[in-house]
């Protein structure tokens, strides 16, 4: 009875452990998407940031003042945060263009309502006529607003109020976060120590340093130095720079000005580089729309998109009818003997090849011995190779499931061989040669490695067949390995994804429905 | 006259008949060409790094410096790390694929298999390189967070790798356990057996060599495998001495340094690229040798 | 084994089935005795290999299936009482066509005994020699145990098959058609097999071949179907009596050929 127990027990265990395991693939598709959209659609991205991001300041319980004057920004030129350091930078005219602050391609405007300019001036330590001079428009707020309105890349200056109070922000404009706060410490904080050096803080990190739970710079990755927090709003500016340029270890959060100025006589402080999560939406309808730009990193990937399009659509129309063919060879001729057995090994090789392996094939006969470089032509024919296999396969299951008896009409009726192909039998097994085609369009989207050594990368839209062609796999890649931003490898990535999905489905919905064809057509 | 009509017509159909077979045989005979035509080339580019440097000191030395003085080339490090990774990979996923495999064939109905079935389809679907950005993301910080190190470590690569070949390793043992015919399960279960006795002592033991194959099939997708693994294996090109380490495999190390490679340093690439393309090629013949040893048993 | 003494071995009574809404078996009621031989025999479709799987409850492997009814084997009912693994250990089946697992002769006969507890080498091999000899299989086979099943032929399969359910030491032992799939050599030897065996164990046997039933059975039961395609028991007696006299003129009418 035991025993009978045990097996009881055993079957039930691994009854479960099968559902649970097979179930697994579910959960891992569903992860897989799931993180996809989500890093596609939301930007997360973490960069390094000299000033202390306003919501760090908020945690570790930062009382900041109100700045003294309003910037905002048109509300296309996707800039959500501004450091000190940037604006001071605008200010003086050293900006020329969003690309580096906002990946935003459009050039950059300074305005400056006249009754701000005094506190602007003040706030980043610039003389008013400096920030004139360096190419600001200084005006009434109304005038600067009229003229702002158009340009994307317009970044504006207003004062504020008497009244206290959020002001109403203009439409089609939008206020970023303004961070004028650094987290400076001294010179000793920072140094190489043996191998160990304080690295970028998180906010927590941040947190905690200010709040006192991290006593030693050595729990940051730095030296063996005790932390000493300085309440520089306390001690003023002046003294709180001196203090902080004397004390071993020492660090207090101060506005930028206050840094810039220090640091430019001379004294022994530094910055510790804080983490900024820069969320918001990530893939946008710019991004689809808008054409490449300075090989990927602004602008968006319409022209990659596009380029896609293309090298499937040819992808296609070379390997189908050679696929086609083929199958139609093996159903209605192959005869059992040699010759059969050589093209399907064939065929059955040539589906296990690696793709790098194409890669290298298609460098040495298209790019290289037929001359034709990188490009779309090269790439192409290298992918539809690959995929012929695919496409024979499905092609010769659709055409020997075609009836017999449509066969033996036609050629009753006096067609040839051929004719009745053409005529009667392909046409019966549109449904699942067309599913071939879909399946074979679906792992040509996808293919990179075939295409690094034969299409080129050209963010342009192609040309001709001649034209270096970047396609959307082969640019996923490169924003990874050229080390871009990673939000924009993801936004891409939904991107495919989405199309390979469709294809699958597509794919699915043929096969079913040709399935369900078939059966009543035997029913009859 | 009708006759004279008929005949040069016929002549003309007979003709395009012809033609046609030929056309269509031409076509089936692209892929053999294909075949060989890239034996050709790969190993006409890599044979000759066989002139500069010994077989044995390609294969076993873990030396690689193309860039010294005097160049090294030697790939054992890679042909490690790719065992390492096809191992490793293989190690997690079969048993995940038997059991769904299993659950397929035995078990599901209805809309569970439907769901099912269309994740596993969906997964197969997904290119290698959203894997590979996928693994950067997701799980080299897991590995990192859990085993230490660096995260880009041979381990992510064989994680990666082994969610890349379940739908293989799954499709193929599913066809082979629903071939074992019903009466052998039915002669089980009269005899007082459970459905999971069944299954380990009679079902699977039948469909072993398809299992078997299925394996292999997906031992050839691990092993020539480039983008996935190029962008979490960590890429050093060392004698990885843990999973845990970074490592390069042979398609990465043919990838990473083929763009600017030049002479014997290009040729030994196309040499790495020849090992891996008999190795495919064997691997086809194992699959053969099974399913003709599995009829002839049958 | 068996407990009790006299009475029936399997007591059937109102035994109705029904494949989803249709309805397949209608009031079947009979009683089996130990140590006999009962033929099940009548048209095919007419039910009698449905009602056989009735007995080792083989019928729940297909959905839909409704039973109402009571079936008691060996005083406690079978679709109550009985754990369905004990009951199929008890009571074993030999299918239509040979079905030997793709191992060695002897894992096939070793089968049993090893899902049923860890039997030690030396009870296996007693065990195998024991149901081969039952089956009159050893002498054929004894000297490659380890040889494939497959490498036997048709009838050396079955007389396997049945070898591999008597390893479990079965009371009652259902054949389903055994021999129709088998030259009539092979099926001569089954048919003594079934004779030898009574001693030891209970037979059932559905068989279309009429000749075989008076050959081997101690009682016959004759099955017909009726015109909502519903199979019913005719008549059910001493296997004498049913096919020199039987009671009922569809009975006759079948014996003598008139149909089925």
């Amino acid at each position: 009875m035991l025993f009978e127990k045990k097996k009881q027990l055993t079957n039930d265990v691994a009854l479960t452990i099968i559902k649970v395991l097979s179930f697994l693939a579910v959960a891992l598709l569903a992860l897989i998407i799931g993180y996809l959209i989500f890093r596609g659609v939301h930007k997360s991205e973490r960069t390094e940031s000299d000033v202390l991001p306003l919501s760090t300041l908020a945690d570790a319980g930062f009382e900041s003042a109100e700045p003294p004057v309003i910037v905002i920004a048109n509300g296309k030129s996707n800039i959500r945060h501004l450091s000190w350091f940037t604006l001071r930078d605008m200010a003086l005219g050293k900006v020329a263009s969003l690309r580096k602050i906002s990946s935003t391609d459009a050039p950059f405007f300074l305005y400056v309502e006249d009754s701000a300019l005094e506190e602007a001036s003040a706030l980043l330590g610039i003389e008013s006529r400096q920030i004139a001079a360096s190419g600001a428009v200084v005006a009434s707020r109304d005038e600067i607003l009229v003229q702002a309105k158009d340009r994307k890349g317009s970044v504006l200056i207003l004062s504020r109020g008497k009244e206290a109070g959020p002001a109403d922000l203009p439409s089609g404009f939008r206020e970023p976060v303004l961070d004028l706060y650094v987290l400076a410490a001294n010179s000793s904080v920072v140094q190489l120590y043996g191998n160990n050096r304080v690295g970028t803080l998180s906010s927590d990190d941040v947190v905690g340093l200010l709040s006192g739970s991290v006593s030693d710079w050595s729990l940051l990755g730095g030296g063996d130095i005790p932390v000493d927090v300085l309440d520089a709003q306390k001690l003023g500016e002046q003294a709180a720079v001196r203090e902080l340029s004397t004390r071993e270890g020492s660090t207090a959060v101060m506005p930028a000005s206050w840094y810039f100025h220090a640091k430019q006589e001379g004294l022994s402080i530094d910055l510790l580089k804080s983490e900024r999560i820069d969320s918001g939406p990530n893939i946008t309808w710019e991004y689809l729309t808008q054409p490449t730009v300075e090989s990927g990193k602004y602008g968006g990937i319409l022209s990659i998109i596009g380029n896609t399009f293309v090298m499937v659509a040819l992808t296609a129309l070379v390997a189908a009818p050679l696929g086609i063919a083929a199958a139609v060879y093996l159903v209605e001729y192959a005869r059992k003997g040699r010759l059969t057995s050589i093209i399907r090994a064939g065929i059955d090789v040539l589906a296990g090849i690696p793709s790098i392996i194409f890669g290298l094939f298609g460098l040495l006969v298209f790019v290289q011995m037929f001359g034709w470089s990188f490009s779309l032509i090269s790439g192409t024919l290298t992918v539809a190779l690959m995929v012929l296999p695919t496409i024979i396969r499905t092609s010769e299951e659709a055409i020997r499931s075609v009836d017999r008896s449509l066969r033996e009409a036609s050629i009753g009726l006096g067609a040839t061989r051929i004719e009745t192909i053409v005529k009667v039998i392909l046409p019966s097994a549109v449904n699942g040669i067309t599913t071939g085609i879909i399946l074979a369009i679906g792992r040509a989207v996808g293919e990179t490695v075939a295409l690094i050594y034969t299409i080129g990368s050209s963010t342009d839209f192609v040309k001709n067949l001649g034209s270096s062609a970047r396609v959307l796999s082969m640019h996923i890649y490169l924003t990874i390995t050229e080390g871009q931003s990673f939000d924009r490898a993801f936004a891409s990535a939904l991107v495919l994804v989405v199309v390979v999905l469709t294809i699958n489905i597509i794919a699915r919905v043929l096969m079913t429905s040709s399935t369900r064809r078939q059966r009543g057509k035997s029913n009859d | 006259m009708m006759g004279k009509g008929l005949l040069s017509s016929d002549r003309a159909r007979s003709f395009k008949e012809r033609s046609g077979r030929v056309f269509l045989l031409l076509c089936a005979l692209v892929s053999v060409a294909t075949v060989l035509l890239i034996s050709l080339f790969i190993f006409q580019q890599g044979l000759p790094m066989f002139g500069d440097v010994p077989v044995s000191q390609f294969l076993f030395s873990a030396d690689w410096r193309p860039s010294g003085d005097p160049p090294s080339y030697g790939i054992a490090s890679f042909i490690y790390a790719s065992f390492v990774v096809t191992f490793l990979s293989l190690l997690l996923s079969t048993p995940i694929a038997l059991a769904a495999a299993i659950y397929l064939a035995e078990f599901a109905k209805g809309r569970t298999a439907t769901i099912l079935r269309s994740s596993i389809e969906l997964l197969a679907g997904i290119p290698s390189i959203i894997y590979g950005l996928f693994g950067i993301a997701v799980i080299v910080p897991a590995v990192r967070n859990t085993f230490g190190g660096n995260g880009y470590s041979l381990l992510a690569a064989s994680i990666i790798l082994a969610i890349m070949v379940l739908p293989t390793i799954i499709n193929v043992s599913e066809v082979s356990i629903r071939a074992v015919g019903d009466e052998l399960r039915q002669a089980s279960v009269a005899m007082g057996a459970t459905s999971w006795q069944t299954i380990s002592r009679v079902v699977v033991p039948a469909a072993r060599s398809g299992i078997i194959t299925a394996i292999v099939l997906g031992l050839g997708r691990a092993v020539g495998e480039t983008a996935a693994v190029l962008l979490v294996g960590g890429n050093a090109p060392i004698f990885p001495t843990s999973p845990i380490s970074m490592g390069r495999t042979l398609t990465m190390n043919i990838v990473t340094d083929m763009s600017y490679a030049e002479g014997t340093h290009m040729s030994a690439l196309f040499a790495t690229a020849m090992l891996l393309f008999v190795f495919i090629l064997a691997l086809n013949l194992v699959v053969v040798s099974i399913s003709r040893r599995s009829r002839m048993e049958a | 084994m068996i407990e009790h003494t006299g009475g029936h071995l399997f007591d059937v009574t109102d035994l109705n089935l029904w494949y989803g809404s249709v309805h397949a078996l209608k009031d079947v009621s009979l009683a089996i005795d130990p140590n006999t031989v009962t033929a099940f025999i009548g048209p095919s479709g007419c039910g009698k290999s449905t009602f056989l799987r009735v007995l080792d409850r083989m019928n729940d492997l297909i959905d839909n299936v409704r039973i109402t009814g009571d079936v008691i084997f060996d005083g406690h009912d079978v679709y109550r009482d009985y754990d369905t693994m004990e009951l199929r250990r008890r009571v074993g089946m030999v299918f239509q066509k040979p079905n030997p697992f793709p191992m060695s002769i002897f894992d096939n006969v070793a089968y049993g005994p090893r899902l049923h507890g860890r039997p030690s080498k030396a009870e296996l091999h007693e065990t195998v020699e024991r149901s081969l000899s039952q089956a009159a299989l050893w002498d054929e086979v004894k000297d490659r145990l380890h040889k494939s099943a497959l490498s036997l032929s048709g009838g050396q399969q079955q007389r396997l098959c049945i070898a591999r359910t008597l390893a479990v030491n079965p009371d009652v032992v259902l054949m389903d058609e055994p021999t129709s799939a088998l030259d009539p050599i092979s099926t001569a030897r089954i048919e003594e097999l079934m004779t030898e065996l009574k001693e030891r164990y209970t037979i059932i046997v559905v068989t279309h071949n009429m000749q075989q039933a008076s050959r081997v059975s101690d009682k016959t039961a004759f099955f017909l179907i009726d015109d909502k395609r519903c199979g019913y028991l005719v008549e059910y007696g001493d296997t004498a009596d049913l096919f020199f006299n039987p009671k009922d003129k569809r009975t006759e009418d079948y014996i003598s050929g008139k149909f089925g």
